[in-house]
């Protein structure tokens, strides 16, 4: 009974472990430092968005619309290229998903509407945009050289973008765990009303959370669009799908008030793990998603019974002793 | 008084919702060192009187002066920042959190952003401590149980240094081990100088703890006097504006056959060997310390948990029951305690909430009748005369009494032959409980057989005709009513002869 217990809260790692080892097994050629770079490089834009959702499902929200912000963030930092110059080009596209997530949070906190509904509405609208301003074509950027030098592996291990997801998980679990604000994300995401009525802002907290979502939704579209050297509206069409799998995956609570960075490292890592191992077994595109959906059910399951038997410790009744009958009452 | 003394000084307060006037020209003051209680039965304005004074309601009209100074509450948070802290009588922490966070919750120690936790452990803990509170700042909140959550709750409002703190229904929760705890608690506070407002239906605590009270009735300041000289009967009746002479009134009713008998049932955790009977046109009570497993029988019988021994019989016969729809199929109605987590949709009205258990009788081909739903709905609510009188109003608009008639006639709806209560009057005001009472009684003298669970002597003693006594899992014989009295209960409950 303990070591289920003991195995149901280290579940993450021990999840990640066995896609790697299953993995290892079934691919030949898996464990190899180029595997390795190559799925954190894939996890990196799940991972990337995935930390903004992190902080939003902590403080019990949600930002469907990120797949929509990456597209058209990855669209205007290709798009501003032939005026710009790149490096502002790309300082442009993350502005456009800082905006969008300020969009996001002012509607959700002015209107009080549930993230959910709104940002479903910004979705369609972001997504729209997308297609609009391209014409639904697909636009190509300047420098071709550009891409190449980003998709460079460092240090036989990290691309620019994996080394970027990697430093912002370290710093969102310092954050998350460490700061007053980190904290007071857990307090509005459990209990709202309590924080609200403790003099948390709780208004505030929720903004900044949409504002930073949008801010790294912008920042994964484009680094992505950057080493495609191109601009699609239909980019990151079913993304979002697979960044709250993997933040689920990590142990977050979609309710809000639980979850944590290391958890969402290793949701993206096995999401990306198994994405890659797919790929070498050249597994289908749409196998691969049913693979990654009985995941996802499973590990909700197991999460609900991790949940339930804590309650259940919790809520036994103890029986103190000298607890007298209580007298009186109104009469 | 003079204004050095005088805490809070509240006159003329008026507050008005559309259509409703809840507060009208209240004035009420509270001095420094003192405890002043607060009492009126539900609806009376307590509540709107303290959310006023906590700055979530501005008031229509009147001033508010804490510590002489005249001020405008907009928001909690300007209260927070003139010193009053409030203690909700519905837990109001984080329980992801930790004890300590809680405690500092939005005044985390800290610099820059980075947080101070080993500062704000080591000064919750000192806070705990001073408080005689043990309980560990580092364990997660939701895991511990209710009366600590309240002592969390008292502790996070005392570390913030109030100059007035306002305590809602605060022993609700607590046995009277602890609610004897936060007493010494609050002469403490008191002796600080601090200024504490005590609002609670506990009349004998009411006496026990302040200096002062302050009756409301409809929305009006009735007295305030101080509490030497006054006696609870006094109270009742001013809140009521009537002579209360029977709060517990039974109703003398026929007493048939057994209608539920159970024999030597265990559930192999809570309780062992429990066995009774309760007859048609019978209240029999079920008595017992917090944790003596009353609660447990009743959710085993309602085949809410599983029996793992013993018999249950209805009506002579065994119905096997392993779910509570089962159970209701054979008959059994069960009010749980827990009125607002189990026992009312909140989101729906009334007539919704009544018809929820019986709709496949009132409906036609899958279809729910209205016209059957509203007769069933208006029936119930001009029987148990349920305030106000409309059907469609939502249920979480009810005061809790009024709630607690609609979840009775719910069950009631369903016609069944055994009725469980439990607690079915914890905190209703004194006159819904009375018609509350009046209720189960018109049930029984009609021939059902009602078994109420009640922590509350007087109530025990005042409508039950037998009463079975649990300790520690095992049950006593049951005792009639002609030799119940409180010593023999409690002697019970306790194991002990009690003086």
């Amino acid at each position: 009974m303990r070591y289920v217990s003991l195995a149901l809260q280290y579940r993450v790692p021990i999840i990640l472990g066995l896609t790697l080892i299953i993995s290892a097994m079934l691919v030949p050629g898996y464990v190899s430092a180029t595997t390795l770079s190559l799925g954190l490089d894939r996890a990196a834009t799940i991972g990337l968005i995935a930390i903004g959702l992190t902080v939003l499902l902590i403080a019990g929200q949600i930002d469907l619309s990120a797949g929509s912000v990456f597209a058209l963030a990855g669209i205007v930092s290709i798009m501003l290229q032939p005026q710009l110059g790149i490096l502002p080009a790309a300082a442009a596209g993350v502005v456009v998903g800082m905006v969008a997530g300020a969009i996001n949070g002012a509607l959700v906190v002015g209107l009080k509407v549930h993230s959910l509904v709104l940002t479903l509405a910004t979705m369609l609208i972001f997504r729209s945009i997308a297609h609009w301003i391209t014409d639904s074509q697909p636009v190509t950027g300047t420098d071709i050289m550009f891409s190449l030098a980003l998709a460079q592996i460092y240090l036989d291990v990290f691309t620019v973008r994996s080394a970027l997801f990697v430093a912002f998980i370290l710093l969102l679990h310092f954050w998350l765990t460490r700061t007053i604000p980190g904290r007071n994300v857990f307090a509005v995401g459990s209990n709202a009303v309590a924080a609200e009525e403790s003099g948390i802002a709780s208004g505030r907290i929720l903004f900044f959370g949409f504002v930073f979502a949008g801010t790294l939704a912008g920042l994964a579209g484009v680094l992505q669009s950057l080493v495609t050297n191109t601009g699609s509206p239909v980019f990151g069409s079913t993304l979002i799908v697979t960044v709250i799998a993997a933040v689920v995956v990590g142990g977050t609570r979609i309710e809000g008030g639980k979850g944590s960075a290391l958890g969402t490292l290793g949701g993206v890592l096995t999401i990306g793990a198994l994405t890659v191992a797919m790929e070498f077994q050249s597994v289908p595109a749409y196998v691969q998603q049913v693979v990654s959906g009985f995941i996802l059910i499973l590990l909700v399951v197991l999460d609900r019974t991790v949940s339930t038997r804590r309650k259940a410790t919790a809520s036994r009744p103890s029986l103190v002793q000298g607890n007298p009958i209580k007298q009186g009452g109104s009469a | 008084m003079t204004d050095a003394h005088c805490a809070l000084d509240m006159k003329g307060i008026t507050k008005t919702f559309p259509g409703v006037k809840a507060l009208s020209n209240v004035n009420f003051s509270v001095k420094f060192g003192s405890v002043h209680a607060v009492v009126g039965e539900n609806g009376a304005g307590k509540s709107t009187l303290m959310k006023v004074l906590n700055g979530s309601y501005p008031p229509t009209s009147g001033t508010i002066r804490v510590g002489g100074t005249e001020v405008r509450m907009r928001r909690p948070a300007d209260a927070q920042a003139l010193g009053v802290r409030m203690v909700h009588q519905e837990i109001n922490l984080v329980p992801d959190l930790s004890v300590a966070e809680n405690v500092y919750l939005g005044r985390m120690p800290g610099k820059w952003t980075l947080l101070r936790r080993r500062e704000m452990v080591a000064k919750a803990t000192a806070v705990l401590e001073e408080l005689g509170a043990a309980i560990n700042p580092r364990e997660r909140l939701g895991n511990l149980s209710i009366s600590q959550q309240q002592l969390v709750e008292i502790a996070k409002a005392y570390a913030a240094d109030p100059r007035i703190i306002v305590l809602d229904e605060p022993t609700s929760s607590l046995s009277e081990h602890e609610t004897a705890a936060l007493f010494s608690i609050l002469r403490k506070m008191r002796d600080d100088g601090i200024a504490i407002v005590y609002i609670s239906h506990r009349l004998k605590e009411v006496l026990q703890i302040a200096d002062e009270v302050t009756v409301l009735r409809d929305g009006s300041m009735i007295e305030t006097r101080p509490i030497e000289g006054i006696t609870a009967g006094e109270m009742i009746s001013l809140m009521v504006g009537r002579e209360v002479s029977n709060v517990f009134p039974k109703s003398p009713a026929a007493i048939g056959a057994p209608v539920l008998s159970v024999e030597n049932i265990s559930d192999g955790k809570h309780f062992r060997d429990v066995s009774f009977d309760v007859r048609a046109g019978e209240i029999l009570g079920l008595t017992g310390l917090v944790g003596a497993g009353r609660t447990e029988v009743a959710r085993a019988i309602f085949g809410l948990s599983q029996l793992t021994g013993g018999t249950l019989r209805l009506g002579g016969r065994e119905p096997g029951i392993r779910s509570p729809s089962d159970a209701v199929k054979a008959g059994i109605a069960y009010v749980p305690e827990d009125r607002k987590g189990d026992g009312i949709v909140p989101a729906m009205c009334v007539r919704e909430n009544i018809s929820l258990p019986i709709l496949r009788q009132l409906s036609k081909l899958g279809c729910v009748s209205h016209g059957a739903d509203r007769a069933l709905a208006g029936h119930y609510v001009s029987q148990f005369a349920i305030s106000p009188p409309d059907g469609e109003r939502r249920i979480n608009l009810l005061s809790g009494g009024n709630q607690q008639k609609a979840v009775i006639a719910k069950w009631l709806a369903a016609k069944p032959s055994v009725l469980i209560l439990d607690e079915p009057t914890r905190g209703v005001d004194v006159g819904a409980k009375a018609e509350i009472h009046n209720i189960i009684g018109q049930l029984v003298a009609e021939g059902m057989a009602v078994l109420m669970i009640s922590s509350e002597l007087p109530e025990v003693l005042g409508v039950c005709d037998r009463v079975v006594v649990m300790r520690d899992g095992h049950a006593s014989a049951p005792i009639d009513r002609k030799e119940l009295s409180e010593e023999r209960i409690m002697a019970l409950a306790t194991g002990e002869e009690v003086a």
